[in-house]
């Protein structure tokens, strides 16, 4: 029924915001129009209960009466209500109803950018996917970009501009909403008042960039960049140490040896996708494997998948590095300057206080300078961001520098430093002074960043006037005077410059749902009305004009001199990107003398962690249900962040999981409930960033507390002095895994890689099974997967890429709780080793399709059956309910539809739904399929085009979005196969082999680069 | 020779069985019964709200969960059908064997069964996630190629086992009571109860070739449910049996079940008799206290059958050496859900010893309050089966717990509500006694009454 | 009192439901239609290929109604004194669109695809019977499962006898 999604044009819609292009001209029928939203809204009901087209009903009451009571009887037989068909006014030719379009785009936020691909059906998007030729992410995208999408349907974004009625105090919250034209003489006429600020968030895009300088020029403004999580001391100590602002650019598949100080790059430092890449691609080949070193404060992405990992606190981090150091001077290997001598001195008293065996440092030493110029030393991210973190990086940098790794494994790309908590005080006193005329905000959130302490929220009550872009009423917006929303990212056009220097175009793939418009365009037509700022900036009606304009001044020359421009932007159209990495090796400079002046200080007591998730980041783009959802990849805990802290440290307070315990930060205090987290240091308190929004929507709103409150008004997030106090409550922690070991079972098998070179198949027990049935024949295909746990780092990307794809509904915390979450496919977490400091594997468990399925025989119904490719399918209009299959499945991925999740999906959300994936209703079972609606796809091509399927032509949802290739499918039937060949991998093992049901997904097994001769011993044997 | 004991005390006369068994037919209900009916129906009516209450928001109302997708209505479902076992079995299986005994109990431990099927047989119904669509169940010519059932799945066994064992247990009740319903015709006052007991009896006239007849399909049917008592749990084992999970993939469970639903069945035909004998005084002369040691010396060997059948499931999964079935057991006793295990274990292996004790086994009060025990037990036996198998399988990161909520408890109780509604009404409609076969074992014992 | 009728109505089927396949389908569903679009005149009558129209149906599973202006591309010079293309004009000229009136309906769960089926040399009659004279469309085929199977099933066809080949 797509057809409906065409509803006839609302006259009302203004007309206005960007040109139309050929793109999405087809999509002018859209926008906020009621009647199609209703219509919408019934597309996927799956009940004919539900249909309700009043006239059709009075007509044919009767007739609804016996449809309705026969519907209760059978699905069979009944005569449905009239349903309308209608067609487009206008053919537009790009559109085939039913067959998907993919538009290139990006996604940027801040730092990272995606190259995208966008999917979208009759005009609307509904999966955001990587752009495999992009040479950043190169196919793997974010959570939060997949994620985005809810963004844009959110229910909660504002539908247009809106002017907030103030009376004297600039208390009440009344808005109307304003004329553009109005808003915009009165805000300009404001402009020219001068005295302007303009305050936001790093901007990746360079023609936004320039915009806002031009628009500086001409208001004579100040344009402030403000980061939650900045790099900016980053910036700064490449500075000290090189000479340049710049940001390193890691080449991890090129290092033997990374060294990680609490930089969680595999999450969220810097370029995690590219990162990620990189990082799998060095370790495949498994003799000659790169080796992860990390000293952990938190229990990060990154530890976690390190293959010797040290917990520290964050006060220690710069002692590590003076103590690789020392090392490298006691070995010989450095001659370190009289100065810096007793300073290293003074460190290695430390060392011992770090209650860690020396020799892991002489170890470190010697490993570092045998792989000089292949290794990378590396530390950042707000858990970095202590009292020290100067010294930190400067360290680090030096280091790198003698070890000879900048400039081959670290390139850097120039970089502008943001501003400071500094800066923003001193711009907070000027507003205070009312020397702020004018204040603009764009994708800023400073009162749910800042701690009260800092006291924005009283500074902007005395600017005169003050103009947000947010996409809703939050935290800070609400004391704006006028709310222009932005554009989402998927309804503008746009571009974005990645880290590396790649710069990709953001192509919409929809019209703008409601009455918002673009910043820039904002910027313009103030501009133009005001009559100032440089000709380039009037010139344009449109962004797209300007933005066009700008590739053809500007990015043209940079990376495809003489070229034809429409040539030019037709390629980059197509591709999504121009150019390719332009990061050069900077200065190997760093002196060793500037360490000197960072003495070592005691530090005792515990310490506050603040860490970012990958799911929340900083909590700009909260109100999406798929994150709250997504299990944190290390705690699996959803829809909450919490206190988490070590055993010991929990024995020693006699603190139990869910105790709410009172954080005293230096006077801020913060009430969240206890975690007890295995591999934490014991001087540890790590809190999650990003959550306890109060003002971002009925999702997200009041989950979790906000943990930035407790940033110092230095701008110190970690390595605070923290008290607490125990009180009487205790709240549930929502986690959906029910076991943190594994319990001796051979679930995820690891190996050294010393074992792995005596025998490819270590540690994998194989067990003698047989059947007296020959099993089945698989003439056609046979479907099957192979999941690399040496490859996964249990990132998560493609459990939101499975949401996404399959209309899986979220249920929320109460539901998590009493163990009804929807996942297909889950990522198991498994502690191993000791409790105090355990390994962690990761092993993603979907459907496992198996041959003897054991779900297959139990069904009453026949609505679980085997397909001749060897799929198991799951018939949701055949299920009744009876859930036999999911006591019988041994994997457990069976889930079920409790109650009527779907009903809950409300409008425009259920236009990010995929229609080629039925929405299930209440009470059936439902899960993982093997994207059959995508081998299907495939297949039909297939013949239209009257050929064979490739290998690799058919990538299920969780395989196409993952970061490090470890999820492969393909026909097992076809020897060439990718997935064949991996099947007959020696580390290849099917999970709970000894049961023979015979699963189509084989599990290849974990190696870990530790220099040990076995597996830790304490990790039980398999029996 | 051994002196019998007298299965009918206080040297009636036929004229006074006759009286004596009609009297709670025919007589005004006294408050005792009425406060308890009431309270009964009240309790079903309750039930019924809950049920369509259930229907209406979807089964994620009770307790199951992911990964116990089974809990109280299949636990409650399974018991309930265990208690249907013992009616069978006294009115067949002992009818066979010539237990002059079970004459006297015989009708009312088969109403037990029949009202306890019904209970029992709305749960796997209601517990679906569609229930409106059940009849895809049965195999029907149907629209959809046709589509048929799954005859491999034990769910299906189930739903044929469960409705025939309903069926003939329904006739068989009946076909016995046609003479009384005569009886109960004859001596009507009035018009109504002329026709409605009249129309009951289908027009019996107690002439030698209705005997004749009657004794001949009573025979035959007697015949035909006795395999029905093994068959129905039996099958309904394997609906655990037939599946792969640890704790449930065993073959001693079809034994392991009839003995079990045969020993909950006399406990709760002893809960009811008790209750009987306090509320028609005059029935302690037919159901006496010898019939009662009896069904007691039963319970204690069925008690003891279970008790075996518990030992073995430990030594066997011990035995096996697989990981999942050890795991599963050690789990059992000593896991989350241990408590309800021992619970189990003391009342049905260890309370029922003291039935060694004449004594005991003689008391009213002892063997009720036993009885009780036994069904609580029983209840807790299908609950650790269930649910404790299912709550820690094969891989760690699924495990979890039953989310008992409010709704479960409505639930169990409820469905007392409904079974107690209905046997109250028997009481007091039907004739609790065959008057017609107790009237030949009257002589039973007496001096001089051959035997 | 309707409800008691509609519950009588409900037995009464539930009983010859099985007795009659296509009670209770749509079979013979002629709606009208706002503009009475004719087929045997544009198809049997002026010998319009069914694709001209329909002009997807080869690439999509759908088979879309055309667009207004496919209409308009000959409806601009002929009969345009015809009320149904009057009313036709005027919905092109104000960009709105026609609501036709869905005649053959599949539940949300099943998919189907006329491209597969026309690749495979299905021709349109095949489920839409002798659409190409029809006056007003009207459902030709009941549309139930089994008969969707019957066809699947015979061996010449050989296809797909899935689930998954119509329901995921």
């Amino acid at each position: 029924m797509q057809e409906q999604s065409t509803e006839s044009a609302p006259e009302n819609r203004p007309e206005k915001i960007e040109r139309d292009t050929n793109y999405w001209l087809s999509l002018e029928h859209y926008a906020q129009d009621p009647e199609f939203l209703k219509l919408g809204s019934q597309e996927f009901a799956s009940s004919p209960l539900k249909e309700g087209e009043e006239n059709a009903i009075e007509r044919r009451d009767f007739l609804k009466l016996m449809g309705a009571s026969i519907a209760l009887a059978s699905t069979g037989c009944l005569r449905r209500p009239v349903q309308k068909v209608v067609p487009y006014n206008k053919q537009p030719e790009e559109v085939t109803l039913g067959v998907p379009n993919y538009y290139t785009s990006s996604y940027s936020d801040g730092v990272e950018s995606l190259g995208l691909l966008i999917k979208t059906r009759e005009g609307r998007p509904i999966k955001v996917e990587g752009n495999p030729e992009h040479p950043n992410n190169k196919g793997a995208v974010s959570i939060s970009a997949q994620a985005s999408i809810l963004n844009l349907y959110d229910p909660d974004r504002l539908n247009g501009p809106r002017k907030n009625l103030w009376n004297e105090k600039r208390t009440n919250k009344d808005t109307v909403t304003p004329k553009w034209d109005a808003m915009d003489d009165e805000i300009s006429a404001q402009l020219k008042k001068g005295s302007v600020v303009i305050l936001s968030s790093s901007i990746s895009s360079p023609s936004l960039r320039s915009i806002v300088s031009e628009f500086s020029q001409g208001f004579a403004a100040k344009h402030l960049v403000w980061d939650a999580h900045s790099n900016d001391q980053l910036i700064r100590a490449r500075k000290m140490c090189f000479g340049a602002e710049t940001l390193p650019v890691y080449q991890i598949d090129k290092a033997k040896l990374i060294l990680s100080i609490d930089a969680d790059f595999l999450a969220t430092f810097l370029t995690p996708m590219a990162f990620s890449k990189q990082f799998s691609k060095g370790r495949r080949e498994i003799e000659k494997m790169s080796r992860l070193v990390s000293f952990d404060s938190t229990f990060s992405l990154t530890g976690a998948n390190a293959d010797l990992r040290y917990r520290i606190k964050p006060s220690q981090q710069l002692d590590v590095v003076m103590a690789i150091f020392s090392e490298l001077e006691k070995q010989h290997k450095v001659v370190v300057p009289a100065a810096l001598k007793n300073t290293l001195d003074e460190y290695r008293n430390r060392i011992s206080q770090l209650n860690m065996d020396g020799k892991i440092f002489a170890e470190i030493a010697k490993d570092l300078w045998e792989n000089r110029g292949q290794s990378i030393v590396m530390a950042g991210g707000i858990a970095t961001q202590t009292e020290f973190s100067e010294g930190l990086f400067c360290a680090v940098n030096c280091l790198n520098s003698i070890l000879g790794n900048e400039g081959k494994t670290i390139l850097e790309r120039p970089a502008v430093a943001s501003s400071s908590f500094a800066d923003i005080k001193a711009l907070i006193t000027s507003m205070t002074a009312g020397k702020v005329k004018t204040l603009i905000l764009h994708k800023v959130n400073p009162i749910y960043h800042l701690p009260e302490s800092f006291g924005f929220a009283e500074a902007l009550k005395k600017v005169d006037m003050v103009v947000s872009t947010a996409d809703r009423i939050d935290e800070t917006s609400q004391y704006a005077n006028y709310i222009i929303p932005d554009n989402h990212p998927l309804e503008a056009w746009g571009d974005s410059e990645s880290l590396e220097g790649v710069i990709s175009l953001q192509q919409p793939s929809i019209r703008p749902l409601y009455d918002s418009r673009a910043f820039a365009l904002s910027l313009m037509n103030w501009g133009f009305i005001a009559k100032m700022g440089p000709k380039r900036l009037l010139a344009y009606e449109t962004y797209y004009d300007y933005l066009r304009n700008y590739w053809k001044e500007d990015v043209l020359p940079k990376v495809a001199k003489g070229q034809n421009f429409d040539d030019f932007w037709a390629q980059a159209l197509q591709k999504g990107f121009v150019g390719s990495s332009r990061a050069t090796a900077g200065k190997n400079s760093a002196k060793l003398e500037m360490l000197s002046h960072y003495k070592a200080s005691e530090s005792v007591g515990p310490e506050l962690v603040l860490y970012p998730t990958v799911m929340m980041g900083d909590g700009s783009q909260t109100n999406i249900s798929w994150l709250h959802e997504l299990p944190d990849p290390v705690t699996k805990i959803t829809w909450d962040n919490y206190a988490s802290v070590s055993i010991a440290f929990a024995k020693k307070n006699s603190l139990s999981e869910g105790d709410v315990i009172e954080l005293d930060v230096n006077g801020k205090k913060l009430e969240l409930p206890t975690h007890i987290q295995p591999g934490l240091h014991d001087e540890v308190i790590a809190v999650a960033v990003g959550y306890g929004r109060t003002k971002v929507g009925r999702v997200a709103n009041n989950v979790g507390r906000n943990s930035y409150s407790l940033v110092s008004d230095q701008g110190i997030f970690s390595g605070q002095k923290v008290t607490i106090k125990k009180t009487s409550r205790k709240e549930k922690l929502a986690n959906p895994q029910g076991n943190q070991s594994m319990e001796g079972r051979q679930i995820v098998v690891e190996a050294t890689v010393a074992e792995y070179q005596k025998k490819k198949s270590a540690n994998i027990h194989r067990h003698h099974t047989w059947s007296i049935w020959p099993g089945q024949e698989y003439n056609g295909n046979k479907w099957g997967m192979s999941v690399d746990l040496n490859s996964c780092t249990g990132c998560n990307a493609c459990v939101v890429s499975c949401q996404s794809e399959n209309n899986i509904p979220v249920v929320g915390k109460k539901y998590v709780l009493e163990g009804r979450e929807m996942a297909w496919i889950r990522i198991d977490r498994y502690y191993t080793g000791t409790p105090d400091n355990p390994e962690v594997v990761f092993q993603p468990v979907m459907c496992q399709q198996c041959s003897n399925a054991p779900c297959e025989t139990v069904c009453p119904v026949l609505a679980t059956v085997h397909t001749d490719d060897g799929l198991n399918a799951m018939v949701y209009n055949r299920c009744v309910g009876t859930r036999y299959c999911s006591n019988n499945c041994p994997y457990k991925v069976r889930r079920f539809n409790w109650f009527a999740w779907n009903k809950k999906i409300e409008a425009p959300l259920n236009m990010a739904l995929n229609p080629e994936v039925t929405v299930r209703i209440r009470g059936v079972m439902e899960k993982c399929t093997f994207c059959v609606q995508r081998i299907k796809t495939v297949k039909n091509t297939a013949r239209l085009e009257n050929r064979k399927i490739k290998d690799g032509e058919i990538k299920t949802a969780c395989q196409v979005v993952c970061p490090t290739d470890a999820i492969v499918f393909g026909d097992m039937n076809d020897p060439n196969s990718a997935v064949s060949a991996l099947f007959k991998d020696e580390r290849a093992y099917a999970l709970l082999e000894e049961w023979h049901a015979a699963p189509s997904v084989r599990y290849l097994s974990k190696i870990r680069n530790n220099g040990e001769e076995k597996r830790h011993s304490n990790s039980e044997e398999h029996v | 020779m051994i002196k019998r004991k007298q299965l009918v005390l206080g040297n009636k006369t036929l004229v006074d069985i006759t009286n004596d068994i009609c009297e709670p037919v025919e007589s005004i209900p006294k408050k005792g019964w009425i406060t308890l009916f009431l309270g009964a129906k009240t309790l079903m009516i309750f039930y019924f709200g809950i049920i369509g209450y259930i229907l209406a928001n979807g089964i994620g109302l009770l307790g199951v969960n992911h990964p116990i997708a089974w809990g109280t209505m299949i636990v409650t479902f399974v018991f309930w059908i265990g208690i249907g076992h013992a009616g069978t079995l006294i009115s067949a299986i002992l009818f066979l064997f010539r237990q002059k005994w079970r004459t006297s109990v015989a009708r009312t431990a088969e109403a037990m069964t029949v009202f306890a099927v019904m209970t029992a047989g709305l749960f796997p119904l209601l517990h679906t996630g569609r229930p409106w669509l059940d009849f895809w169940l049965f195999p029907y010519p149907n629209q959809r190629g046709p589509l048929w059932v799954n005859f491999r799945s034990p769910l299906l066994w189930d739903v044929f086992a469960v409705s025939t064992y309903a069926t003939v247990s329904i006739v068989f009740w009946y076909i016995g009571m046609v003479p009384d319903f005569a009886t109960l015709k004859d001596r009507a006052k009035n018009k109504i109860r002329k026709i409605v007991y009249g129309a009951l009896s289908l027009g019996w006239r107690g002439t030698a070739r209705n005997w004749s007849h009657y004794e001949m399909v009573y025979l035959l049917l007697a015949g035909l449910s006795t395999p029905l008592v093994l068959s129905v749990h039996t099958i309904v084992s394997f609906d655990f049996a037939v599946s792969n999970l640890p704790g449930w993939h065993t073959t001693i469970f079809p034994p392991y079940f009839v003995a079990g639903a045969i020993f909950s069945g006399f406990a709760m035909v002893i809960t009811l008799m008790t209750c009987v004998r306090i509320g028609f005084p005059k029935f302690k002369d037919y159901i006496t206290i010898d019939h009662m040691e009896v069904m007691n010396k039963i319970i204690m060997t069925t008690g003891l059958m279970v008790g075996y059948a518990y030992t073995s499931e430990f030594f066997i999964a011990w035995y096996s050496g697989n990981v999942y079935e050890r795991y599963v057991f050690v789990n059992r006793a000593l896991g989350t859900y241990g408590w309800c295990y021992w619970a189990m274990v003391s009342c049905n292996v260890l309370l029922p010893q003291i039935f060694w004790f004449k004594k005991a086994r003689r008391s009213l009060t002892t063997m009720f309050i036993i009885s009780i025990f036994v069904n609580i037990g029983m209840w807790f036996e299908r609950f650790v089966i269930t649910v404790t198998s299912l709550h820690h399988d094969f891989l760690p990161s699924s495990w979890g717990n039953y989310a008992w909520s409010f709704f479960d408890g409505c639930i169990l109780f409820g469905s007392f509500g409904m079974f107690l509604t209905l046997f109250l009404g028997y009481l007091r409609v039907f004739p609790a006694i065959s008057i017609a076969e107790i009237k030949t074992v009257m002589h039973v014992g007496k001096d001089g009454g051959h035997s | 009192m309707r409800f008691v009728f509609g519950v009588i109505c409900l037995s009464a089927l539930l009983l010859s439901g099985c007795k009659f396949p296509s009670l209770g389908y749509n079979k013979g569903y002629a709606p009208e239609q706002p503009i009475a679009f004719d087929h045997s005149l544009h198809v049997a009558k002026n010998n319009i290929q069914c694709q001209y129209c329909h002009n997807q149906v080869e690439r999509s599973k759908h088979s879309n109604i055309p667009a207004l202006s496919t209409c308009m591309n000959c409806h601009l010079q002929v009969a345009t004194g015809k009320p149904g293309i009057i009313k036709l004009r005027e919905a092109y000229d104000k960009g709105e669109s026609i609501q036709w009136v869905k005649v053959h309906m599949l539940p949300d769960h099943v998919h189907f695809n006329h491209s597969a089926h026309l690749t495979r040399g299905v021709n349109c009659q095949e489920c839409h019977g002798p659409i190409e004279k029809m006056s007003r469309v009207q459902q030709y085929s009941d549309l139930s499962m089994g008969w969707c199977i019957n066809c699947h099933r015979k061996p010449e066809n050989n296809a797909p006898l899935n689930c998954t080949t119509c329901h995921h």
